[in-house]
């Protein structure tokens, strides 16, 4: 287990794009390594079996179950944020080594709204974000800074007034290329991020 | 006869796979904190554009 990597379990929809970004803003910035599904691999790889290989691998796990709602086409439930939360939390309590070592912070939109669909998580440590990106990444500088004890993370307000920065260069950074930020992969936007914090703050 | 639903087993504990990598740093802020560098690269560019593009666009050499 890797004690510089987090784990980012949420939503990969257009919709929260820019929550996605301001948490892997706040990762990077805080100094951290961050992992998901999204990663790209060699392509062979099942995505269950990737999905539990990185969650071993990650010390600290974000989980934002706010898009736990149901689809509108199938009138199902989206439940795999809840079951990436479920694997991370059966690991720390089950995996051998330093596996139980493992934090976790779990977000939804409103306070006490997971009581209606999963109750049992209840005693874990749990923040609503109310879909608002500064109070999202406000939460996520505050518990690494807690859970790792490192006290060179900034202010969470410094770093989302970073990323409000960052997020208006973005669109200039692509010009040359005539893209579009939603058009960036995954391992795109950790490199702009990345190179843009180096050279910027 | 009922049977345990769980039998013990005398295996040994499955030895993690992952193991710990060590992380290369791109960086340091001006407020000390170790940016990383990214573990795989980009895939609609190559770093050197990704460098090339920050750079333009907050007017800094490379």
């Amino acid at each position: 287990m890797n004690s510089g990597d987090v784990f980012i379990n949420c939503p990969f929809s257009d919709d929260y794009d820019s929550c996605f970004k301001a948490i892997l803003f706040t990762v990077i910035r805080s100094g951290f390594n961050p992992r998901c599904a999204r990663e790209d691999d060699d392509g062979g790889d099942v995505r269950f079996e990737k999905i539990c290989r990185i969650i071993e691998d990650c010390r600290y796990g974000i989980h934002d179950i706010s898009k736990t709602e149901l689809d509108a086409a199938s009138g199902l439930p989206r439940f795999n944020m809840p079951l990436e939360l479920g694997l991370f939390l059966g690991a720390k309590k089950y995996g051998d080594g330093d596996q139980p070592l493992k934090k976790v912070i779990i977000f939804d939109r409103e306070p006490h709204r997971y009581q209606q669909f999963i109750s049992d998580i209840a005693g874990q440590d749990i923040h609503a974000h109310n879909n608002d990106v500064t109070q999202l990444i406000i939460g996520v500088a505050a518990w690494l800074r807690r859970a790792s004890k490192r006290k060179t993370i900034p202010g969470g307000t410094a770093i989302a007034s970073e990323y409000a920065v960052f997020m208006q260069n973005l669109p200039l950074m692509l010009t040359a290329r005539q893209m579009q930020p939603q058009d960036l992969t995954y391992d795109d936007d950790i490199t702009f991020i990345a190179e843009w914090l180096v050279k910027s703050v | 006869m009922n049977m345990p639903l769980v039998q013990k087993t005398t295996l040994p504990k499955r030895r993690s796979r992952t193991g710990t990598r060590k992380s290369e740093v791109l960086g340091v802020t001006k407020d000390g904190v170790k940016i990383l560098k990214p573990a795989r690269a980009p895939t609609n560019f190559t770093v050197e554009e990704v460098r090339e593009a920050v750079a333009r666009v907050l007017g800094k050499s490379i």
